[in-house]
């Protein structure tokens, strides 16, 4: 095994910066998309109008929620002008608070509170309006309570002993220290934690596709070797080709182990996330086998690169790196049993892909004729 | 000593060795020609154990073709392919290095270099694609000869190569026969090559040209079909 290392080395010596770089590239990649993201995030902002000709402390408060959202950009502007921005594209949406609005918060009457509007290429539309009725409804449900409690303190007498504004501001309070009750817009159906940037990304998934790239690429040296002129000499060697192929493979394989291991510490510290070694394990190996045995089925490697990006493509649409795939998944649910990453997204350690590299590596390994004359 | 008995090979219909007998003694160097594709590399294949016959016996040294001596008898043979079968982006060093690792004899780099000192190549550190055509065929060769073999394969050693580097690998294969008793079978298109170092020399193929030729220089001539 110190031989066939030792022969390795010397192929690596030839390639070490491009060995370095396809191994650094899935965290380097993970790293770019995160913050990439977290950039975009700041940048980027829904346009969204509210209409009200009054100030209270219930306009005031949906408001500032409103603007304490994620991803939203509150726009107050007047009537008149509204339905022209709306128009022109200028808001994605608007909110109409009804003229006597706070009166009937407090009064407990809920219909007809807000006028919705939005414009025809409005794209937020359905999640900013369920995310505007939650902040009324916890308002309205927070002016309900306190005029509950005024009504008991009348009925036992103990007029002034609160106002209204104290019990609210009371509510708040609690509601903020308890964590009771929290608001997100979510594009993709359901509600994420909005502090965190990384937990609206599923950073294993945009790793572990990067990592099938960076993988498919770390194995073009099959490609390149299988078709050397060197393979005939192997008949004369106390390896055969195929050991010889079989046994750098192995060392590719604990490489980019070596590196997933880093990669798991690196974010754990940093983005404060982790995954199970042995999936991460049993990912590695079935990925670098099908790395390895592909690279089997090609002569010129171009033509194995492109193959290798529109693989990780298809690996990354499916497992909702790029787009949320929810309805990918529905229709075509035996996709989810081919995809490399799905086990180790899922926290297991094989699917129907790795039964089939397992099968095709035992018939290629048993294969025997020509390819055993020459290794 | 190599023996060759009743051997026969053909693809499909096309029947290109049939009934082929022949013995090489140790230390014999054994020229072997004929037309494109007479069958010479197909033999050459077949002796180096790359290709099965559909008939016929071999042994070598007593040990048998085709039978569990196979490994045995790839430890003791040679070949160097007619293809220049290197590294191009390694150096002399590495490319020797390199088979060293994987061969069944140990040796280490002062070995290697008087290997390739004995060719008269020197350029230890070069690259390959800095050799010349002739440098390239003797790295070739002394890869092929790392784990010193007995029965040494040539298929067309010096094809494309200047005069002075083929006549210092013919000298080398001399000495490996007549000093280390190595037994040697090449194929050449080169009559004066093979006139000049060979001890015996089979014809194969229905082409008499080159037999013709080494006949009227005096030199014995086997037909092996």
């Amino acid at each position: 095994m110190k031989d066939i290392l030792m022969t390795r080395l010397m192929h690596l010596k030839k390639s070490s910066l491009s060995l370095f770089f396809w191994l650094v590239f899935p965290i380097l990649m993970t790293f770019l998309v995160v913050y990439g993201f977290q950039q975009v995030k700041e940048d980027v902002s829904i346009p969204v109008g509210v209409v009200t000709d009054q100030s209270s402390s219930e306009t005031d408060a949906l408001i500032e929620d409103m603007k304490s959202t994620d991803f939203i950009r509150v726009v107050e502007t007047g009537e008149s002008s509204v339905k022209n921005q709306l128009e022109k594209h200028k808001l994605d949406s608007a909110f109409k608070l009804s003229p006597d609005f706070t009166e009937r918060v407090q009064e407990g009457k809920h219909h007809r509170l807000l006028e919705s509007y939005r414009s025809n290429q409005s794209f937020a539309y359905v999640p900013v309006k369920e995310m505007v009725i939650s902040y009324v409804q916890e308002d309205f449900d927070r002016a309900r309570t306190a005029k509950v409690l005024e009504k008991l303190s009348a009925k036992y007498g103990e007029n002034n002993k609160w106002t209204r504004e104290e019990i609210m501001e009371t509510s708040k309070e609690i509601q903020e220290e308890q964590d009771l009750l929290q608001v997100s817009l979510s594009m993709g159906g359901e509600a994420e934690d909005s502090e965190s940037v990384e937990s609206m990304l599923d950073i294993w998934a945009i790793w572990a596709s990067f990592n099938v790239l960076a993988t498919l690429l770390l194995f073009d040296w099959v490609i390149h070797e299988r078709h050397a002129g060197v393979r005939p000499r192997f008949a004369f060697m106390r390896y055969s080709f195929k050991h010889y192929l079989l046994l750098h493979s192995i060392l590719y394989f604990l490489l980019s182990l070596t590196l997933d291991f880093i990669a798991l510490i690196i974010f754990d510290v940093v983005l404060q996330t982790t995954a199970p070694i042995g999936t991460m394990i049993a990912f590695q190996l079935f990925i670098s086998l099908g790395a390895f045995l592909l690279a089997h089925l090609f002569k010129r490697p171009f033509v194995y690169y492109m193959t290798a990006f529109a693989i990780t493509l298809v690996i990354a649409i499916a497992s909702g790196t790029i787009l949320p795939n929810q309805g990918f998944t529905h229709r075509f649910p035996w996709l989810m049993k081919l995809n490399p990453i799905q086990p180790f997204l899922d926290g297991g350690y094989g699917n129907l892909f790795s039964a089939v590299v397992v099968a095709i590596a035992v018939i290629w390994y048993m294969k025997r004729g020509a390819s055993r004359v020459t290794g | 000593m190599l023996q060759v008995n009743s051997l026969k090979k053909s693809y499909g219909r096309r029947i290109v060795l049939e009934d082929v007998h022949f013995q090489v003694a140790s230390g014999q160097i054994v020229g072997l020609v004929g037309e494109n594709g007479a069958g010479k590399s197909t033999l050459l294949q077949i002796l180096a154990t790359l290709t099965k016959p559909n008939e016929g016996t071999l042994t070598y040294k007593g040990l048998e073709y085709g039978s569990k001596d196979e490994k045995k008898l790839r430890k003791e043979i040679g070949f160097v392919p007619q293809d220049i079968a290197l590294w191009e982006d390694f150096s002399v060093k590495e490319n020797m290095l390199f088979f060293e690792k994987l061969s069944w004899v140990k040796k280490n780099k002062q070995e290697l270099r008087t290997l390739l000192e004995e060719m008269n190549l020197d350029r230890w550190k070069e690259n390959v694609t800095k050799l010349s055509g002739g440098m390239r065929r003797k790295l070739n060769l002394a890869i092929s000869l790392i784990h010193d073999p007995s029965l040494i394969l040539l298929d067309e050693p010096t094809t494309g190569i200047d005069l002075k580097s083929r006549k210092e690998i013919g000298n080398y294969l001399h000495k490996q026969a007549k000093q280390a008793g190595k037994t040697i079978i090449y194929t050449s298109h080169d009559m004066n090559e093979i006139m000049d170092i060979c001890d015996q020399v089979f014809f194969i193929g229905k082409d008499s040209f080159y037999a013709k030729v080494l006949e009227e220089s005096g030199q014995e001539v086997i037909r092996l079909m």
